[in-house]
């Protein structure tokens, strides 16, 4: 299983959410950890904020990875949200952005956090796993979808 | 070697081999696709080091990568010949030596 499937159980995971902006969907990720992790949300949208106001966690091809620091957590924990609407990411490539994969980490940084954001970013690259999770039609299917990866060979 | 954080960025037609080595520390090594993500995602991977970096780069668009990747505040890039160093972690330690 994938390190990423591990920080989610399908209660993170949202499809088709709808929000109109980047900031509307950090403070729905910030409400979310609240109410399942207990974690401040102005602590977390602060941190999430923050961190995209160094510059986009967009990656392209309509995927996200915002991502932050947070002094309350001992532990990572990963959200992923596909939206009904794509919203504007300051992406690189200038598409707006679908796929969300927010991770939050202890605010002590260690190479295994590291190496977590790292796979998430071969996990978006690979076209075949982005397709599949387009195809998912429920929290657990999207779960399954990130243990499995790299089950298939990956692909561009 | 200088106290900063090294990096070494193999680049091949396939991956971009990534070594990153901190004083005191084991040598940790990962993978990222040699696609316009995997740089992105690179990118996203190196703004998480929030402290000066050295950082030494060679193989397939070494120099594309160097300018991609290396004009932040606080990071040197080293552009290396694959003939020196053609091994993530030796580049990494490459960037730790040189002046």
């Amino acid at each position: 299983m994938s390190a990423i499937a591990e920080l989610m159980s399908t209660e993170d995971i949202f499809l088709d959410l709808e929000v109109p902006s980047k900031s509307r969907l950090l403070q729905e990720i910030a409400r979310h950890m609240e109410a399942a992790h207990g974690l401040p949300r102005a602590s977390v949208f602060q941190s999430l904020s923050l961190r995209e106001r160094l510059g986009s966690t967009a990656l392209g091809a309509g995927v996200a990875i915002p991502h932050a620091r947070i002094g309350e957590f001992h532990r990572v924990r990963g959200v992923y949200a596909r939206l009904r609407r794509a919203i504007s990411f300051a992406a690189p490539d200038g598409l707006p952005v679908s796929d969300v994969l927010v991770l939050l980490v202890p605010q002590q940084v260690s190479a295994a956090h590291f190496e977590i954001l790292a796979e998430a970013a071969r996990m978006f690259a690979d076209r075949r796993f982005r397709q599949r999770l387009s195809r998912c039609e429920a929290a657990r299917e999207v779960r399954q979808a990130f243990a499995d990866w790299p089950g298939e060979r990956p692909g561009n | 070697m200088r106290s900063d954080l090294c990096i070494g960025i193999a680049s091949s037609r396939e991956a971009l081999d990534i070594a990153v080595l901190e004083p005191g520390k084991a040598v940790v090594a990962m993978r990222f696709p040699a696609t316009g993500m995997g740089v992105e995602g690179l990118r996203l991977f190196l703004s998480g080091y929030g402290r000066p970096l050295r950082m030494a780069v060679a193989g397939v668009a070494a120099l594309g990568l160097a300018l991609s990747l290396g004009n932040v505040c606080g990071r040197e890039t080293f552009i290396v010949s694959s003939a020196v160093a053609s091994r993530a972690e030796a580049l990494a330690r490459y960037a730790g030596h040189a002046a």
